[in-house]
């Protein structure tokens, strides 16, 4: 039996986190100074 | 002025970081609204700082709060009731047409307006007064009106929670354990990842303002659409996020409002809490007085009738000009003949006709692909420059 936190498996936790930091450091690196540097290119 | 709430600002996320470690080891009722209220108030002042406009929310905050309390109030009832109206009106126009009213030449006045959202502010004022007034609850406490009216969370885009959804909510809401905290983080990333990397890069590559001309047009009245729900749903899914963070209650504002299949199915999947606010406070009263005056002999008429006065108001609640008043008008006119047309069906086939009819996949899909550029080509209608082009003579922004 897997352990887990509050009835979530915490493999399901981890992968959910990570997925989470994936978009936010998305956000943060090519959010809106990202959409100008991509614009540009173009 | 436009509201300068900015979720990629550190301002926003400052104060949502504070507030849930504030109001996480406060269980207690009483103290955990009074310090959600400050809060609240204290995140305008981190915008506003010590200037008039502040000044101008606080006088505002208590003036909402007594005239409240005398509306649920037997004797000072109708007229407190009646110039509280009046006032928010005066107040919605001046927020939308701010040359017409010029802030009143009250200093602050417009600046307020803008940051505390005043379009949902005023929707919000109108709920709760009409519960108390109906005195379906009682009138609540100063911090329970600034908790209600001025949620920071949903200052930006709403959502617009109903008073009898607040009002309903424990005194003591239960602490938000891991799982409900990875559900509020996920709503907060997928709102942001929403907004700043697929509306962002949509409206760079590819949106003109439909001032690309030819062609072009049809596609980007496609992805103009796509953006709208990308960029706004993604302020109630941060909205959303936050709440359960706190421990507020924050209604859903979107239910893949693509997959609707009608006009009237659209609204209850498309900013779901103004059409329910529209039902509530609009449609509902509106379609019973017009059946209570025809001795219920015309309810299609009554219904028709009622969706043209909420969306025409819809509309310009929106934004009072003509193109919202065209969008109401033809968001009014689509509700209307997807009403006649199930009221045909079901004459025509029978109710278990029309099971049949609703489960037909080819049916389906032909009504979904209506639906969707039937709301893309009011979305178009909304936002098109024809004043750039001279088509609204006489008509000048």
């Amino acid at each position: 039996m897997s352990a887990t936190i509050d009835g979530v498996p915490v493999g399901q936790y981890l992968a959910r986190m990570t997925w989470i930091a994936i978009q936010l450091l998305m956000v943060v690196y090519l959010g809106q100074a990202g959409v100008r540097f991509f614009y540009q290119g173009f | 002025l436009a509201n300068p709430i900015d979720l990629y600002g550190a301002r926003f996320w400052i104060m949502t970081g504070l507030a849930v470690l504030l109001l996480a080891p406060l269980a207690g009722g009483r103290v955990r609204s009074l310090v959600l209220a400050g809060l609240n108030l204290a995140f305008l002042y981190v915008y506003l700082g010590p200037s008039p406009a502040m000044a101008v929310v606080l006088i505002g905050v208590v003036v909402a709060w007594l005239t409240l309390r005398c509306s649920g109030g037997r004797w000072a009832g109708a007229p407190a009731l009646g110039a509280g109206c009046v006032t928010v009106l005066g107040l919605f126009v001046v927020h939308k047409l701010p040359r017409l009213g010029g802030g009143l030449g009250v200093p602050g006045l417009e600046e307020a307006l803008a940051l505390v959202g005043f379009s949902y502010v005023a929707l919000r004022l109108i709920d709760v007064g009409r519960s108390v007034s109906e005195r379906r609850h009682p009138a609540p406490g100063l911090a329970s009106t600034v908790n209600y009216l001025l949620p920071f969370h949903m200052l930006a885009a709403g959502p617009i929670e109903s008073y009898d959804e607040f009002a309903s909510q424990p005194a003591v809401p239960p602490a938000p354990g891991p799982r409900v905290v990875l559900g509020g983080l996920e709503r907060i990333a997928a709102g942001l990842f929403k907004k700043y990397i697929l509306a962002n890069f949509i409206q760079k590559l590819f949106l003109t303002d439909f001032r690309a001309g030819g062609s072009y047009v049809l596609v980007e009245m496609q992805l103009n659409y796509l953006w709208l729900y990308l960029d706004f749903s993604a302020y109630s899914d941060v909205a959303v996020g936050v709440g359960r963070l706190l421990g507020v209650a924050t209604p859903e504002n979107f239910n893949r409002p693509y997959l609707a299949r009608n006009v009237i199915e659209f609204w209850e999947r498309w900013h779901i809490s103004l059409s329910q606010f529209i039902r509530r406070n609009l449609f509902i009263p509106i379609q019973i007085w017009l059946m209570r005056r025809s001795g219920g002999r015309f309810p299609l008429l009554a219904a028709s009738l009622a969706f043209t006065v909420c969306f025409l108001l819809c509309g310009l609640w929106h934004r009072i000009d003509l193109h919202w008043l065209a969008w109401g008008a033809l968001q009014a006119s689509g509700l209307i003949l997807c009403n006649l047309y199930k009221h045909t069906l079901t004459t025509r086939l029978g109710r278990n006709g029309v099971k049949v009819y609703l489960a037909n996949p080819w049916i389906r899909v032909v009504a979904i692909v209506l639906t969707f550029e039937f709301e893309a080509f009011t979305v178009l209608v909304a936002t098109y420059p024809f004043e750039e082009l001279g088509w609204w003579p006489g008509y000048h922004r």
